[in-house]
């Protein structure tokens, strides 16, 4: 920022005083954070203290019962189920789009070309039809039980209406935000490091524990994380992969604003998701500077 | 037997990449102790030979051999060879004594061992005390010892330069050239070292193997090289010379006449196994600096000419002069800048001497 501002200064000698240069660059979206994104948030944080009403939705008496609500044993469940889900998607999305990374950030410009079309185009097409083309596949009667009937093997498979069935619809929503920044990550380490890490006798295993995770490791973080937040805020995904059990945050929310008209319960369970959200980006910028405070650490010493 | 004391033995080796572009065969061995370079213009194969023997590329044929074990088959990490790159390679998120010892920590050295083998090795490259920094904190020059000291510290075998100097300012190329070259004489380490700097290859070398299109056109020491290039690619690209096309007139044993002009001869000594006979097409190649200017000439035999000089080019310490000799094409001659010197090319009509040892002779 200093340095954009100091480069308006010199032009200051002409002019009259002027706006700072970054005033006009963020200003702008700054302005539409503020309005439609900061407000709207702290009002859903006012609605989430006031006692529901069945005839006004939400009364002026302030009150904590939204949030006591969330620790009965129901909405715990559905709670830790979000949690569990986000955890293993991102788990699965880092296994799967850790190598894929890799790889696209290694390949030559043409493969790079068709692999990233490959990666985004499934971002293009809404997450109803994919979770419907999901249903086709993995249904009771769908494509898979249908060919294994044919072939003699009967209707062995059951996982609609599951935890795993969200989990591998949630998996293909999620890869692409995974395997980008970690892409991103593995371009900027130079082809060299690797062929000097191997030089000095790093057998590939090492290669990669030694060198590529710790330098694509801001990378592989930042797909992490979004892959975490994407995956515990979904709505569409859960109720038709996941059927009556298998409810997520996101469901109980859009039941109480739509359903039950319940606004502010169903803004206490916002503010939770928001505030969980907070938490892991803040964490990972702290856990980030503490890294990077270390390594000038050892400088000194 | 020079096999049994040859430390590196590459032979034939190839390398197709695609239907047009390959490199060899190439074949050569580096003995104990020796500093030996690969030298050419770009894209010559020097860094792909270098690259094959350090396990990168793989070869499409040949063999290479460590101490007479072949290692063209191993892979790249088990080769145990050093490694310097043109980019250092350092491992930014290391510090300079955590990428220095970062060989000796894979082949699970114990910590107190690796700090007192770093802190040596540190302290041979001139950078001691200063482990504790980040790579991206360091200068180019102190990047250029660390990048050494970590291949060093394993005590390769062989250790292998990929144009280590030429990411480095001049005053400090030269500075690193000579350090380098102390370092080596003073390990005994044998060598291998890839450039496209022909200063670089004669000032380091104890050997030279100059590359051109995938092949080696000549291996010699570098005052072989220079003196008695055996084609006209390595007079050309050695230094510069004087190539002058002609034919031979008469051979007397050891001595040669040469025709290079209208009316111009030119006496050549030649070696025993030159097969330069009377009628022969040859190119005469004569050093800038062996074109003798005016008095400078008047003693010995040698074949002399006038010209007339048309361009001088003042260097500082050196002095090149432009002479154009009436039937041959115009000269280069290059001398001291002294005093007399200047004096000699006062008047532009001069007198040219080229001494019978100082022409080499080239079958065309």
């Amino acid at each position: 920022m200093t340095s954009l501002s100091s480069v308006v200064e010199t032009h200051d000698h002409k002019a009259t005083p002027q706006v700072p240069l970054w005033v006009w660059l963020l200003g702008p979206y700054l302005a539409f954070l503020v309005l439609a994104l900061l407000l709207p948030i702290l009002y859903l944080a006012s609605i989430s203290i006031h006692t529901y009403s069945a005839q006004k939705i939400w009364s002026d008496i302030l009150t904590l019962q939204n949030y006591a609500k969330l620790f009965d044993g129901y909405y715990v469940d559905v709670l830790l189920r979000t949690l569990r889900i986000g955890l293993v998607t991102t788990l699965a999305c880092t296994i799967l789009g850790a190598p894929l990374a890799y790889w696209l950030g290694r390949c030559s410009r043409k493969m790079l070309a068709v692999g990233l079309f490959l990666i985004v185009v499934p971002m293009m097409v809404s997450t109803v039809i994919r979770a419907f083309g999901w249903m086709i596949l993995l249904g009771r009667n769908g494509l898979i039980n249908q060919a294994s009937v044919q072939l003699g093997f009967g209707r062995w498979l059951n996982i609609m209406n599951t935890e795993p069935a969200v989990v591998i619809a949630l998996v293909q929503i999620c890869l692409p935000l995974m395997v980008l920044p970690t892409m991103a990550a593995v371009e900027k380490i130079p082809m060299s490091l690797e062929e000097a890490a191997t030089n000095l006798g790093a057998a590939p295993f090492q290669l990669f524990r030694r060198i590529l995770l710790p330098l694509a490791s801001p990378g592989l973080a930042s797909g992490a994380l979004l892959s975490f937040v994407v995956a515990i805020s979904v709505v569409v995904t859960p109720a038709l992969m996941g059927g009556r059990t298998n409810r997520m945050v996101g469901n109980e929310i859009y039941d109480q604003v739509i359903t039950a008209m319940n606004w502010p319960f169903a803004s206490a369970m916002a503010v939770v998701l928001i505030v969980i959200v907070i938490f892991l980006l803040a964490s990972s910028l702290a856990l980030g500077r503490v890294l990077e405070r270390r390594a000038n650490a050892r400088h000194v010493t | 037997m020079t096999a049994s004391r040859s430390m590196l033995e590459v032979t034939g080796l190839t390398r197709r990449y695609s239907d047009q572009v390959t490199v060899g065969p190439i074949s050569f061995s580096v003995e104990q102790g020796e500093f030996f370079s690969l030298l050419g213009p770009s894209g010559c194969g020097k860094s792909t030979t270098l690259r094959c023997i350090a396990g990168f590329e793989s070869l499409t044929t040949g063999e290479i051999s460590l101490l007479g074990e072949r290692i063209d088959t191993k892979p790249a990490y088990t080769r145990n060879l050093g490694l310097v790159f043109q980019s250092h390679a350092l491992f930014p998120h290391l510090t300079v004594a955590d990428n220095i010892g970062f060989g000796l920590t894979i082949r699970k050295v114990g910590a107190a061992d690796i700090r007192r083998r770093v802190d040596r090795v540190l302290e041979l490259v001139g950078m001691a005390g200063l482990g504790s920094r980040m790579p991206l904190q360091i200068s180019g020059g102190q990047q250029q010892r660390v990048a050494l000291a970590r291949s060093l510290v394993l005590e390769p075998p062989l250790l292998l330069l990929d144009e280590p100097l030429s990411s480095l300012d001049l005053k400090l190329r030269q500075q690193m050239r000579d350090e380098l070259r102390t370092l080596q004489r003073t390990l005994g380490q044998t060598t291998v070292f890839v450039t496209h700097d022909q200063t670089e290859a004669l000032a380091m070398s104890d050997r030279i193997a100059v590359l051109s299109d995938g092949h080696i056109e000549q291996i010699g020491t570098p005052v072989d090289i220079y003196r008695k290039p055996a084609s006209r690619f390595v007079a050309g690209f050695i230094g510069q010379c004087n190539l002058l096309e002609g034919s031979v007139q008469a051979r007397d044993g050891n001595t040669a006449r040469l025709a290079v002009g209208e009316g111009i001869s030119l006496l050549a000594r030649v070696a025993d196994d030159c097969p330069a006979r009377p009628g022969d097409a040859v190119v005469a190649v004569v050093r800038p600096e062996d074109v003798l200017i005016g008095d400078a000439g008047s003693a010995g035999g040698g074949s002399p000419f006038s010209g007339t000089i048309t361009d001088v080019e003042y260097l500082g310490e050196d002095t090149q002069v432009r002479i154009h000799v009436p039937g041959l094409a115009s000269l280069t001659a290059a001398f001291k800048t002294t005093r007399e010197a200047a004096a000699r090319i006062a008047t532009p009509n001069v007198q040219v001497r080229i001494d019978v040892d100082d022409v080499f002779v080239l079958s065309r």
